[in-house]
């Protein structure tokens, strides 16, 4: 009964949390982003499958940096100390705020692959090389999507209850960010780097693990999904953590 | 029950809480007074365990439902309805529950006609009476009330404060910081003086049977304060608030009808 208390809460709390945000309209030059990219990125056909979607991965993963920070600061300090204290539990609101931004990872992930695939369909198989197979669509979706709730997380993490410092937090949120995009390349050139590399989220390492294939080997997808997800729940227990020991 | 055990809080080496420790019943009514800044809204946020001290300890007795009322309530686009009818889905309230206490609430604080509009186009206190609503939408455990009088009009005032007492009765602890020593008289039964850090107790109203009424006066042309007066109105728009012992109307009347003041309206508190 509890449990399902909870989860009525949580809800309740991810349907209030979509409103605050879809009124706010700073989702608006994220999508406008978002659809200038797709354009370009498939305006010259034909392009590779599992090329595209693997590069789309990088640019969502940015995409969703850039939503998770702006979406700091879209509730009000106020509403959200009324609302810790209205359901008991700063754990419950900060973990509903990441549930949102889960969801909007997924969204953001199915409007980067649905549209090509729709463009392609259009076409008549104009736009990718070759035919389109589940598990390409499959494979997308699950890799852009970790990549998207990776970069959300890292987004959300230098919130300014953490980093009392706007400046200093948004140019942290950036440096994490590029490193997780060039981490392979620093890595390449200085080994030792490594050892402390391994904290960035390796979201290079993996998108690499799939460019200029033809087809997305599933079990390495599934292995990719699990690395990015320890990252991406490990960056949002850290938050949760951090918020709730800062408090306000 | 809610023990405060030496309480200190710092601000980049300012002390705003020095060593304060309180202990809150259920059914108390505490308000909190001072100058601004003087660390009264801090308390109540470490009261409610939104402030982490520097230290000392806060002990509750099991956790409890704070329901909030803050100084400032921040500007939306959502419009009133829309926030009311989320945060009631918070509290555990049906669909119809929450529309029900929405409109019933929002009619007795007089701002039913602005429930659709967004909440950034609403005015100071309009959105302080959204402030007021959704804390009252689920009865809490412990009330807090930060300045919660700030620009609600005189009516409104007077159905706040029926429905706090409302909520004494019930046994809700509430804990309020206030400037207006007519909201502590109405409300009240200890207050405490924040000054320099430091805790002080300044009135211990027990709660006596005492019937407490509110005159309205309107300003005439002449109108002056009369000396005895003087520090229990509250001034509004029109005119002002004097909140007094039912012994004392007669002559509180007969004194600022000299004083110039015309008579407009007369609340009995304990019946509303």
């Amino acid at each position: 009964m509890r449990k399902m208390n909870d989860l009525k809460v949580i809800y309740a709390l991810i349907r209030y949390q979509y409103k605050q945000y879809i009124l706010s309209s700073k989702w608006i030059m994220p999508v406008i982003a978002l659809i200038a990219v797709l354009s370009v990125m498939y305006s010259m056909t034909p392009v590779k499958v599992v090329n595209s979607f693997s590069i789309m991965s990088l640019f969502v993963f940015l995409l969703m940096v850039w939503i998770g920070v702006t979406n700091q600061s879209v509730e009000p300090e106020v509403s959200e100390q009324i609302i810790i204290l209205r359901i008991k539990s700063e754990r419950k609101y900060y973990i509903s705020h990441i549930l949102f931004m889960g969801m909007i990872s997924i969204t953001m992930t199915v409007v980067s692959i649905g549209i090509p695939i729709l463009n392609n369909i259009l076409h008549s198989g104009g736009v990718f090389g070759r035919n389109v197979i589940w598990s390409d669509i499959i494979g997308g979706l699950i890799l852009m999507s970790s990549c998207a709730f990776v970069g959300a997380m890292v987004g959300g993490l230098f919130h300014v209850r953490i980093i009392n410092e706007k400046a200093i937090g948004i140019g942290a949120t950036f440096f994490l960010s590029l490193l997780a995009i060039i981490r392979t390349g620093v890595i390449d050139k200085f080994p030792a780097s490594k050892y402390i590399l391994w904290v960035v989220p390796p979201v290079s390492d993996v998108v690499s693990w799939f460019s200029n294939k033809e087809y997305y080997d599933m079990g390495k997808i599934m292995v990719a999904f699990g690395i990015m997800m320890i990252y991406g729940v490990a960056l949002a227990i850290v938050k949760v953590e951090l918020m709730r020991r800062r408090k306000f | 029950m809610i023990a405060l055990s030496n309480i200190v809080k710092q601000y980049n080496k300012k002390m705003v809480l020095n060593d304060i420790s309180l202990t809150i019943e259920h059914g108390q009514s505490l308000a909190f007074t001072g100058h601004n800044g003087c660390g009264k809204s801090t308390l109540l946020k470490v009261i409610a365990g939104l402030i982490r001290p520097t230290s000392g300890k806060v002990n509750y007795e099991r956790p409890f439902l704070f329901h909030y009322v803050p100084e400032h309530f921040p500007k939306m686009n959502l419009s009133a309805r829309q926030y009311l009818k989320s945060q009631g889905k918070m509290d555990g309230l049906s669909e119809e529950d929450t529309d029900e206490q929405v409109q019933i609430l929002s009619g007795e604080f007089f701002f039913d006609q602005m429930l659709d509009i967004p909440m950034k186009h609403l005015s100071k206190g309009s959105l302080q009476k959204v402030g007021v609503v959704q804390a009252l939408l689920r009865e809490p455990e412990v009330l807090l009330l930060d300045e919660p009088l700030s620009g609600q009009d005189v009516m409104s005032q007077q159905v706040f404060i029926g429905k706090i007492n409302e909520l004494r009765k019930r046994g809700v602890i509430v804990l309020m910081s206030c400037h207006e020593p007519y909201l502590v008289d109405a409300v009240a039964d200890y207050v405490y003086r924040l000054e320099s850090g430091k805790l002080e107790e300044v009135t211990k109203k027990a709660q006596s049977e005492k019937e407490w009424y509110t005159l309205f006066f309107e300003k005439g042309q002449t109108a002056h304060v009369p000396e005895k007066w003087k520090g229990h109105l509250q001034f509004v728009e029109n005119g002002c608030n004097l909140r007094v012992a039912g012994k004392d109307c007669n002559g509180a009347i007969l004194e600022m009808l000299e004083a110039g003041w015309n008579l407009r309206g007369m609340w009995n508190e304990k019946n509303e």
